[in-house]
């Protein structure tokens, strides 16, 4: 909201510069959004918070700084000249029980026209459009009082009458902006013998405003319960200045100061005014009293100085007059203008703020410990993305939203879920996998100067399973392009399949889990090149190659692998590292080199070697690979090394080469090969 | 007793080959340890004579290995010294460095990591949630209901499923995981949430709708809002650096009371980085826990804008466009 400094100093002796404002501004509710210089005035733009609707208006704001500044309340001056009484013909009744008051006033013989120099400008400088004199006036007087004011041309009003009551379905009404709106029990209207002339609280009726002719004009203040305008506005989808004050909380004790003030100000510019006004509170409401004791305000804000008193003479500074003094609390009684402060709790913050949130000394808790401060899942996944990027692959982060046909790409059965209010299409639904996520950040970097990517994610997929809501946290390796590593032989070792599961693979080395790769078919995955992984026997994950259409749509002209494994299968599978014995004993190597079949893969060597049973041999390992015109074609060279080992004494190498021979022999014996 | 002996002769024979720099002083070490003549494996040959055959056996295996390994060390060492007097072998330690090509975290995760691990520290733990969460816990037990003018701030992402009780929605804040926890428990509590937040904006440099949060809640007998003061200040230090100027404003939540927005004077000028206040007695009584025995309080700040704020990073979007030539500035 924009406050003019001009119009501070007229309603309070300030003594203080439009500089000293703005510090002070921010230690009392009122943050400073901007500041500018117009004219011989300073215009602060104020972000209010949602809870001080009082500071809507510059009287509110005045008595804020009263408050902090110890000055008196403001009370505004002015003349209120004219004849006494209401017109006998005017009548106002409210039968709708969502009005708490309604205050009216009439002023005839009015000349409508543009405004006076000196409230165009004010009008201007708030941030307002100067329409006419009368607009302007109920304008200017809600940027005063904070309150909304409605002005109707009385001539308009069929028998010059004013009935609050509840829209009837059906019933509609143009507004102000032109829109007609269908009205319905859920709005409160303004209305006249025939029909609805203003949809109260928000704005009024197109055929019932002020025209250029309008002569009578009856003044509008009135209070409404914040709620019902808040839901007639968002029914209606329309918010304007005087919805987003009602909605908030209007003051009901300041409608008929604002009444008397827009009627002051139209008889000044020539208007007749009825000086007494029409004042309808159908339930009268007694103030509201909090009680609050000193030694709670003491407690929560740990200032054990601050004595009865100096609370007591603070509560009197902040207008909350003393209604009964019991041994251990006050009673005071709240304000129409600050309805917000219905509890103690409302009325300790108060006094915070007053004290000054820098005054308050500042400490270190002392609680009991909680059992655990970092569960050993988070540590595991801490590792486990390390070791990710030790492997050279970087985090992106990217939206939990896709478009529907992202979606389809997933390895789950989860049901999609569809936002209702999307931002675009193509963030409509909740990813079921994070592969379309890293496509769209490959394919970002593939079109900026990289050659290949290698990135990875951790987020939820989300999904309904039995009409429950299922969340999973998953990681997901995208990557494209060769790694440069070469074998002894000078072979590439390039797939990135490998380095993928690789990095799976060595991690999980010390921890325990038992990893296993089994082909199986999947949405995203070429069927040449789809595995599951299972960890310990249960499913963990995915691994292989994009299928290429999914590729073609994602505009990826490389081909491109990925995984995904679950976080909660992982941590869960692992166990917590631990040091296992080094060799006290040297151990005896050999090197076994063979041609085998390109056909074959090494996996099934592998699988043989681990179910043999053969003494001595420690553990054996691919050492080198070749393919090349070196040997005879359709044929690849393998090297294994072998590594044999005594627990309690040094193995004998003629032991070893015994072990050896017996191994080359079954090898032999399942498999095609030749030694080399 | 010979086992002993092996390992003083290995090892008084590195002590030695260590301090060797030219050929002659090579020459003169192996002539010492395995030379034909007088060397002193030769002598513990020698010593084998007097030892049963089983014992012979496996001494004189011993021995072989220690020759062996002497042998391979004085290779290892002549071709050092063989090296370091030719010229091809010279070095140009000029050469750029080699680089390893790392992975990085991302910076928004790093800097939320690094926020957490300052809480880890002061005795917090880690409580997760769901991103997926009930218009009820999100607002309703927070002490914003339906009508609340509130919820305008937060512009939220409703699903289309519904149960005949419950709408969701992806959450706005991480506090709805204070309400979860608290209800769950009793106090002491002291726990932070990080997490994935949602609101519907659309991105531009200051926005995006997808963000993170780390909120944190610490609840006991006896906690002011001077403790409040104190964790935060505390927390700002460790992050921005001891010297970091701090300001408390008064401020609006509606779940706290009172409530504070805390700004850094960085750079040259007041930025707001984080909210914080006592926990509104509305929200204890929702999770079940009497306001006039416990007090506690709670605070939440966003993660972008710390990142923005502490990395110098100008735009939001650059967090979300994941361009690897920015991703790996922060490794």
């Amino acid at each position: 909201m924009i406050v003019s400094y001009k119009i501070l100093k007229e309603l309070l002796p300030l003594g203080k510069s439009p500089e000293e404002l703005v510090e002070l501004f921010p230690l009392m509710m009122l943050s400073v959004e901007s500041v500018e210089k117009r004219g011989d005035d300073t215009l602060f733009d104020l972000e209010i918070t949602p809870n001080r609707p009082d500071l809507l208006g510059h009287l509110g704001v005045a008595a804020q700084l009263a408050t902090f500044l110890n000055l008196p309340l403001p009370a505004p001056e002015f003349d209120l000249k004219g004849v006494e009484g209401f017109p006998e013909d005017v009548s106002v009744s409210v039968e709708d029980p969502r009005c708490g008051r309604y205050t009216a006033m009439v002023v005839e013989d009015v000349q409508v026209g543009p405004s006076p120099e000196w409230l165009r400008e004010r009008i201007e400088a708030l941030g307002l459009h100067s329409v006419n004199n009368v607009v302007d006036v109920s304008n200017y007087v809600m940027m005063l009082t904070g309150h909304p004011i409605h002005t109707f041309d009385l001539d308009l009003l069929e028998g010059s009458s004013v009935i609050v009551r509840p829209g009837r379905s059906g019933e509609k009404i143009l507004c102000l902006d032109g829109v007609e709106r269908l009205l319905s029990p859920d709005e409160i209207v303004i209305a006249d013998r025939g029909r609805a002339v203003a949809l109260a609280g928000v704005m009024g009726g197109e055929d019932s405003g002020i025209r250029p002719q309008t002569k009578r004009v009856m003044v509008e203040s009135a209070y409404f319960v914040p709620k019902y305008i808040r839901y007639a506005s968002r029914r209606l989808k329309v918010s304007t200045d005087s919805s987003y004050r009602f909605e908030r909380g209007a003051d009901y004790g300041v409608t008929p100061l604002a009444a008397r003030w827009v009627a002051s100000l139209l008889g000044e510019m020539g208007g007749k005014v009825y000086t007494t006004l029409k004042d309808v509170v159908p339930n009268s409401r007694s103030p509201l009293v909090v009680e609050v004791r000193p030694e709670r305000v003491r407690r929560i804000l740990g200032l054990e100085e601050l004595d009865d008193p100096t609370i007591e003479s603070m509560l009197g500074r902040l207008h909350l007059d003393t209604v009964e003094k019991k041994s251990h609390s006050v009673v005071v009684s709240v304000p129409s203008f600050r309805r917000d402060l219905e509890r103690e709790i409302d009325i300790i913050e108060e006094i915070a703020i007053l004290h000054g949130y820098d005054k308050i000394p500042e400490r270190l808790p002392s609680v009991e410990l909680p059992s655990v401060y970092f569960s050993e899942a988070e540590k595991v996944q801490a590792a486990w993305e390390e070791n990710l990027r030790h492997y050279g692959f970087c985090e992106v982060v990217n939206y939990s939203f896709v478009g529907e046909n992202e979606c389809g790409w997933s390895f789950n059965a989860f049901q999609p879920l569809k936002i209702q209010n999307p931002l675009s299409l193509k963030y409509q639904w909740l990813r079921r996998s994070l592969l379309s996520s890293l496509l769209k950040s490959a394919q970002y970097n593939l079109n900026r100067e990289q050659r290949g990517v290698k990135i990875y994610e951790k987020g939820e997929i989300y999904g309904l399973v039995n009409g429950e809501i299922l969340e999973e946290s998953v990681t997901a390796l995208l990557m494209i392009g060769e790694e440069e590593r070469r074998w002894n032989t000078g072979t590439a070792i390039g797939s990135p399949f490998l380095w993928m599961r690789g990095a799976l693979e060595s991690f999980l080395e010390n921890r325990g889990g038992e990893l296993e790769l089994r082909p199986q078919t999947s949405v995203p995955l070429s069927d040449t090149c789809s595995w599951r992984i299972f960890l310990n026997g249960k499913p963990l994950g995915w691994i292989g190659e994009v299928k290429e259409e999914i590729l073609a749509e994602a505009a990826v002209s490389a081909p491109a692998f990925y995984m995904e494994v679950s976080n909660p299968s992982l941590l869960g599978g692992v166990k917590p590292l631990a040091v296992s014995k080094v060799a006290r004993h040297p151990s005896v190597w050999h090197d076994l080199s063979f041609l085998l079949e390109k056909r074959r893969n090494y996996g099934e060597i592998e699988t043989f070697l681990k179910r043999g049973n053969y003494p001595f041999l420690e553990s054996f390992y691919l050492m080198d690979l070749y393919e090349g015109d070196k040997i005879e074609s359709g044929f690849r060279s393998l090297t294994i090394r072998f590594v044999f080992r005594a627990e309690e004494r040094t193995l004998g190498s003629e032991e070893a080469a015994g072990v050896l021979e017996s191994l080359q022999d079954a090898l032999k014996s399942h498999f095609p090969i030749k030694f080399r | 007793m010979l086992k002993d002996e092996l390992e003083n002769i290995k090892k008084e024979f590195l002590e030695r080959l260590a301090l060797v720099k030219d050929k002659g002083a090579l020459e003169e070490v192996k002539g010492l340890f395995v030379g034909r003549k007088r060397g002193k494996v030769n002598d513990l040959f020698l010593k084998m004579a007097a030892l049963g055959a089983e014992e012979k056996r496996e001494f004189g295996q011993a021995v072989n290995r220690l020759k062996v390994f002497l042998e391979e060390k004085l290779e290892e060492r002549e071709k050092f010294l063989a090296s370091k007097g030719s010229r091809e072998s010279v070095r140009d330690d000029t050469l750029p460095g080699t680089r390893l090509e790392k992975g990085s975290a991302h910076l928004l995760n790093a800097t939320l990591q690094e926020i957490s691990s300052i809480f880890l520290r002061m005795g917090y733990s880690v409580e997760q949630g769901r991103e997926v969460e009930s218009d009820y816990f999100n607002f309703t037990a927070l002490n914003i209901p339906e009508e609340h003018p509130a919820r305008d701030d937060h512009d939220t992402f409703y699903l289309e499923h519904a149960t005949a009780t419950e709408r969701y929605l992806l959450r706005t804040h991480t506090t709805p995981v204070q309400a979860r926890t608290m209800s769950k428990g009793r106090p002491p509590f002291k726990f932070i949430t990080p997490g994935r937040v949602f609101r519907k904006d659309e991105p531009d440099d200051t926005h995006s709708p997808v963000f993170h949060q780390v909120d944190g809640v610490l609840v006991d007998h006896g906690v002011t809002f001077a403790d409040l003061k104190g964790t935060i200040k505390l927390f700002l230090r460790t992050l921005f650096g001891p010297e970091i100027v701090v300001r408390f404003r008064p401020s609006f939540f509606p779940f706290t009371e009172p409530s504070a927005e805390v700004d850094v004077f960085f750079n040259g000028r007041w930025l707001e980085v984080l909210g914080c206040g006592m926990i509104d007695p509305a929200v204890f009584s929702c999770a079940g826990i009497d306001s006039e025995e416990y007090t506690g309080f709670a605070f939440g700040m966003g993660i972008e804008r710390l990142t923005m704020v502490r990395c110098g990073v100008p735009s939001l979007r650059l967090l979300y466009e994941n361009d690897l030539r920015f991703l790996r500035q922060f490794p």
